[in-house]
């Protein structure tokens, strides 16, 4: 069996995906369809992805219908956010190929590169 | 005594005179693997002085603490003879406490720094996880976002290498290749160690100038090796075209005459590969010596003294 970590990343899209609030049963059904999965299972994934504040949930009936709490969108943005404060932090959690060059600089230096390519 | 004195002279001049020579020493841009180890062996050697000065205080002080057999008595009280300060006593508990407490804020910072940047790492890889698909052909991870990034992230089995989707619509195939192997020299050069340890020392001892100019200057240093991962004038070529068109926004007043260490880089990758530094540019690692051998000579030369019981020559 997979280990829940990439079941979580399989939910997660999939629920993006489907662009709408999706019950426990919907979802088994639909991995079901691609290879044999319990319905348990499912549903403590979905209630961990809760718990993680990345579906929210509403009742319905006896059952609940989960939601994603941002668009993949969103969500991205967010995590890319990180990305540019890291660099001012250069906390050297990850190492960012951005490098800070003003207007003045640009032009000068687009100016030296074109004459290195004309060179070669 | 001399001891104290010497490491207090030699810590002086390691801030005031070596700190600034390096951190103006052209030959540092144009070999920064080369000024890293330098500016590593510079901080270390500030460390050693501040740390060794705090031991040869106490010295006289351990065979109090520790019962010692009668016949190396002589030897100890002759050492203790060398390394006596006027301080008194009580001078010698203060550095006994200075030397505890320093203790603790390195290990301390370390831990605490450690811990938040692994922490934050696996928050990342997780967010990672739900959103970039994986490129099995060249490597990377794509995630789906109109701004254009790229970036590594250092981990278990290696690490990873992250572009956006606008990154690779911006750049062409050579740029996107030059850039992944610029990512993958942080990588493999596990260059976040270097700078993990530059800031804790700097965050445990805030007040040596040293290490908060080390501080300062490896992380763009540290893009340099990277850079230098890309070797023919022609690679160099695409990685300048690929800054340029990755580039951040930095406001002309915050520069005044210096160039941006983005300008830098540029230009850097432009102008030919020179040759490195001179020879003894590169001993800085060698001066952590100095520290360990002036707290040691009194030592050394006691022991001609047939009362220390040192193996026969």
């Amino acid at each position: 069996m997979r280990n829940l970590g990439s079941l979580e990343q399989e939910v997660m899209q999939r629920v993006w995906r489907r662009e709408g609030p999706v019950t426990v049963r919907q979802m088994a059904e639909e991995i079901g369809r691609e290879r044999s999965i319990a319905y348990t299972t499912v549903m403590t994934v979905m209630e961990h992805l809760h718990g993680k504040g990345l579906l929210g949930r509403e009742r319905v009936g006896r059952a609940y219908r989960y939601e994603p709490t941002a668009s993949r969108a969103s969500y991205t943005a967010q995590m890319m956010e990180e990305v540019l404060a890291s660099t001012e932090d250069s906390s050297a959690t990850l190492m960012h190929f951005v490098a800070g060059i003003s207007d003045a600089e640009r032009a000068e230096l687009e100016r030296a590169i074109s004459e290195v390519k004309a060179r070669s | 005594m001399t001891v104290v004195v010497l490491l207090l002279g030699y810590l002086l001049v390691v801030e005031r005179f070596l700190t600034p020579r390096l951190a103006r020493a052209k030959w540092v841009r144009r070999s920064p693997r080369a000024g890293v180890i330098a500016w590593q062996g510079l901080s270390f050697s500030a460390l050693a002085t501040l740390y060794l000065g705090l031991v040869a205080i106490t010295l006289p002080a351990w065979q109090h603490a520790v019962d010692l057999p009668a016949f190396i008595d002589t030897c100890v009280l002759l050492l203790e003879h060398r390394y006596l300060t006027p301080l008194g006593e009580a001078g010698v508990t203060v550095a006994f406490a200075l030397f505890l407490s320093l203790t603790a804020r390195l290990v301390g910072t370390a831990l605490v720094q450690s811990r938040r940047t692994r922490r934050a790492r696996r928050a990342h890889t997780r967010h990672l996880g739900l959103i970039a698909e994986r490129d099995t052909q060249s490597g990377f991870d794509v995630v789906d976002h109109c701004s254009p990034m790229a970036y590594c992230l250092p981990g278990r089995g290696g690490g990873r290498v992250v572009f956006t989707s606008a990154a690779l619509a911006l750049l062409d195939a050579e740029q996107i290749a030059a850039v992944a192997r610029h990512e993958r020299a942080h990588l493999s050069g596990r260059h976040h160690l270097a700078l993990l340890t530059a800031r804790v020392l700097h965050a445990a001892l805030p007040r040596i100038r040293t290490l908060a100019v080390a501080g300062r200057e490896l992380p763009v240093l540290v893009e340099m090796c990277a850079d230098d991962a890309v070797r023919s004038p022609a690679d160099r070529l695409t990685l300048a075209t690929a800054l340029l068109s990755m580039r951040g926004q930095v406001p002309e007043a915050a520069l005044g005459a210096v160039a941006s260490p983005g300008a830098q880089r540029v230009e850097r990758l432009l102008t030919p590969r020179s040759s490195g530094p001179r020879w003894w540019n590169r001993l800085a690692p060698l001066l952590v010596l100095v520290p360990i051998a002036i707290v040691t000579m009194p030592a050394a030369t006691a022991a001609i003294a047939p009362y220390c019981p040192l193996p026969a020559s």
